[in-house]
């Protein structure tokens, strides 16, 4: 089930929300077995054959968990087999079809694994991995409690996406949370915004995108143009909106889970993107993989293998392909660049000149996250920059005459106007403006979901 | 600041109550509404409740399809989706709404960009002569004619009044012509384009719907003549022609809905009428639809003046097969295949011939349409297929 369908909004959520708060808060155990009862049902809805990986997962990080508390070596060995276990799980469903097809071409046999990707069996897996990790480090203790585990792991807003909670961010509000009407208003009215993002932008950019790199007709400068920033905004507000809708729901329940994006493309350097864009995963690989081999403090030599290791590693983490892989490469190659060979000279740019080049570097970068293969991914970068081009045919036109309306919001979107318009807003009125504004923007989601179009969320595939 | 966090939380609970009223009624009204199964506007049948298995709801197709059948079936969809039309054609201007695109007095189609596959193309329209050779050669085994009509596509005929960025198809038309015609040529098969006979009257808009993506009785007529002129000089025979002289012209006061009008949910009116032409003296008739006999006439006619049309006033729409018989054995006997562009043309032939047999091969399943003909063996036999299906191996291009 996807947070923006119709299922989920028309029936799923009114149930659960209902159904959460006729429990007195006195309850709060018994509200926490209803959220986890629902984030079951929640993902059961993509298929039953879903949940014994689900609980797979839940078994390796609650006995791992317990294990990795334990003292000594026998701690260590738990905690370190459950992570095996984790990275088994995830290269199973995730990498299996890669590894086998690989076999396959070099001449041996291997069993085809059936069934789709589990949704969101990247973003459990690491939290999975985080949990146990945190508990090896001290920084946070073993759940004896399986129901409060399986609500930090798979609580259902941030299932899908993410997203990625350390266990100590959330700890705390599975038993002290507190639920308001102040946080639950401000809760679903970000989740108002977010379903916009997603419903009303993020997949008319998709569409948009899926014209413009169509193939029925020769790609020309323009057209490339247009289709990678309408791909760059999709991937923004599909993601940006799918966690503002997690938060607010988490906050509907009484949740503060992390922010997951700080207005990336106002960025001047690509380590600051990295700061700002899916700041969750970004800091999981920081603390996790980064820092443990050595970090910026074990020598250049050091430093370039983690840098490289990290970004291979994120390039993977989204998908098995080259085209990932390159990905993860580019940024990798972007921060030892600006670390040692163009960072002091950008520096010293205007800050528009800046942004450009950062934003040159992230839109071709999207490049080879969009493309099936590398090759593919070339070519399109290729037609950005006027390489083999067919003449243009007019689609440049349609796609930006057509959808004025999505690119005059998405482009404002992108930039801090919230902010200037709340500073312009009288404290006293913020609250009912905001509100106008979200039910102004759930109408309008409500209008575009009537064409019965689905598109699933770009990130529930990772 | 104890009275501005008293207004807050205030107007946070009446924001809650509506939110949450919204959730609520929408799910209530979609759950307890009865369920259509057929979109009029969208011409398209709705996603019907899906069956409750083990298999569904393990692989989880169960619910994919029930979003679909709530997504079709939520409340107020209808007013939704007219809103979100207007709002798109009056509001936003977008230039295509609904895949069609809104011109100040007209609307065209908006055709997806492509790529000409040349050989591909060359391929389908040496096939599709082949196919039609054969019956040219098989009509004529009894001393009957075979004539290949064509008739140009809405986007061809008003390719010029396409905004220069969008797509108005004129590449694809002029080498699928020159292709198919050349084709045709080499099979020694008789073709008629309509669209030169228009052109030696100077393309009146007229001859094209404005609403719809058919021609108009204004073009029909032209086309119609050009026809029997075309069979009587092929055959010798004489044929009887509906002229100003012997036959009554009828425009409709009702409102037509053409199918671009529909897909607009006739929420856009260019002010169209439909016409029709009757003879003065009307010649007897009956008529009978997929076997079965039915009311001897050629016009849906509307109940009243505030009913809306559609194209499928001439003939009642696509029908599989229509038999005309008009009783007039002295007359030769005509089969006319095709898309719907036959259902108007239709409402004039049947007036020069004894026995008038129509086949959509879309619809026809009984036998081939080469079966059909040899069973039949009328004297006559006409194609008529626009510009877009000329290379179409499908439908009526599958003539067996």
């Amino acid at each position: 089930m996807e947070v923006s369908n119709f299922l989920f909004l028309f029936a799923f959520l009114p149930v659960a929300a209902g159904a959460y708060f006729l429990l007195p808060a006195r309850f709060r155990q018994a509200r926490n077995a209803l959220l986890v009862a629902l984030s079951v049902i929640f993902y059961a809805a993509g298929g039953l054959r879903l949940i014994p990986v689900l609980c797979t997962a839940f078994l390796i990080n609650y006995l791992g968990g317990l294990a990795a508390g334990r003292p000594g070596r026998g701690g260590k060995w738990g905690c370190t087999a459950a992570i095996a276990a984790n990275l088994l799980l995830l290269s199973v469903y995730k990498y299996a079809g890669v590894i086998t097809g690989a076999v396959h071409a070099l001449g041996g046999s291997l069993p085809v694994p059936a069934g789709l990707l589990p949704a969101g069996i990247s973003f459990y897996t690491f939290q999975g991995i985080s949990y146990l990790v945190d508990i090896r480090r001290g920084t946070a203790n073993p759940q004896k409690n399986p129901m409060k585990l399986a609500l930090y792991l798979f609580f259902f807003p941030h299932l899908a996406a993410g997203p990625i909670i350390r266990y100590r961010e959330m700890e705390e509000e599975i038993d002290g949370r507190k639920e308001s009407v102040e946080l639950f208003a401000a809760g679903a009215r970000r989740f108002c915004f977010g379903l916009g993002k997603k419903v009303l932008l993020a997949d008319t950019f998709g569409k948009i995108a899926g014209k413009a790199f169509t193939g029925a007709a020769p790609l020309s400068a323009g057209l490339a143009w247009v289709g990678a920033l309408a791909y760059t905004l999709e991937i923004f507000f599909d993601f940006s909106g799918y966690s503002d809708m997690a938060l607010g729901l988490g906050n509907v329940f009484g949740f503060h889970l992390p922010e997951n994006f700080d207005r990336p493309y106002l960025s001047r350097s690509v380590k600051e993107f990295w700061r700002r864009w899916h700041m969750s995963l970004s800091r999981w690989f920081r603390d996790y993989i980064y820092i443990p081999l050595g970090g910026n403090r074990a020598g250049t030599g050091r430093y370039i293998f983690s840098i490289m290791a990290v970004w291979l590693l994120t390039g993977l983490w989204h998908g098995a392909r080259w085209s990932f892989v390159l990905w993860g490469c580019w940024y990798g190659l972007l921060l030892l660049g600006e670390r040692f060979l163009w960072g002091r000279w950008l520096e010293k740019l205007p800050g528009f000149c800046r942004w450009a080049v950062t934003m040159l570097a992230v839109i071709v970068g999207w490049m080879f996250f969009r493309a099936g293969t590398p090759r593919e991914a070339v070519s399109v970068i290729g037609n950005l920059f006027g390489v083999g081009c067919g003449p243009e045919d007019g689609r440049t036109a349609y796609l930006l005459l057509e959808y004025w309306p999505e690119w005059a919001a998405g482009l404002l979107a992108c930039v801090p106007l919230k902010e200037l318009l709340v500073r312009r807003i009288k404290p006293g009125t913020r609250s009912l403006t905001a509100s106008l504004a979200a039910l102004a923007v759930l109408a309008l989601c409500y209008m575009a979901l009537m064409d019965g179009s689905f598109d699933p969320f770009l990130y529930a595939q990772f | 600041m104890k009275q501005r966090r008293h207004i807050k939380v205030n107007w946070d609970l009446a924001f809650l109550w509506l939110v949450c009223g919204f959730f609520v009624l929408a799910a209530l009204w979609t759950a307890l509404r009865p369920k259509a199964s057929w979109s009029y506007f969208e011409n398209r049948a709705l996603t019907p409740r899906p069956a409750l298995s083990r298999e569904a709801v393990v692989d989880g197709t169960y619910f994919q399809e029930l979003e679909k059948h709530l997504c079709d079936n939520a409340a107020g969809r209808k007013y939704a989706l007219s809103l979100s039309t207007l709002i798109n054609m009056r509001l936003l201007r977008r230039p295509v709404v609904n895949d069609v695109v809104v011109e100040q007095d007209m609307l065209l189609a908006y055709n997806e960009y492509e790529k000409l596959d040349e050989q591909a193309m060359a391929d389908c329209a040496a096939k599709e002569a082949e196919r039609l050779g054969r019956l040219a050669r098989l009509t004529e085994s009894w001393g009957g004619t075979f004539l290949y009509v064509a008739v140009p596509s809405h986007y061809a005929y008003f390719a010029q009044r396409y905004p220069g960025w969008l797509n108005n198809r004129e590449a694809y038309t002029a080498l699928s012509k020159e292709l198919f015609f050349s084709a045709l040529d080499s099979q020694n098969v008789a073709w008629l384009d309509v669209g030169e006979v228009w052109s030696r009257e100077g393309d009146p808009a007229d001859y094209m719907s404005a609403t719809d993506h058919h021609w108009t009785l204004a073009g029909c007529l032209p086309a119609y003549r050009e026809i029997l002129r075309t069979l009587e000089s092929r055959t010798g025979l004489e044929l009887d022609v509906l002229t100003g002289d012997n036959a009554r012209l009828t425009t409709l006061p009702n409102s037509f809905l053409g199918s671009r009008g529909r897909k607009l949910l006739g929420l856009w009116d260019t002010g169209e009428r439909l016409s029709y032409l009757e003879p003065l003296e009307s010649v007897p008739f009956t008529r009978r639809d997929n076997g079965q006999e039915v009311t001897p006439s050629v016009f849906s006619l509307p109940a009243s003046e505030g009913d809306t049309l559609e194209y499928g006033f001439y003939m009642g729409g696509d029908v599989p097969e229509t038999v005309i018989s008009t009783d007039r054995p002295q007359l030769p006997s005509l089969l006319i295949y095709g898309d719907s562009f036959t259902n108007l043309l239709e409402t004039l032939m049947y007036y020069s011939f004894d026995t008038t047999y129509s086949i959509d091969l879309r619809g026809y399943t009984d036998m081939t349409l080469l079966s059909y003909v040899e069973a039949r063996r009328p004297q006559v036999v006409v194609c008529v297929r626009d510009y877009e299906q000329l290379l179409s191996l499908f439908g009526n291009g599958d003539i067996g």
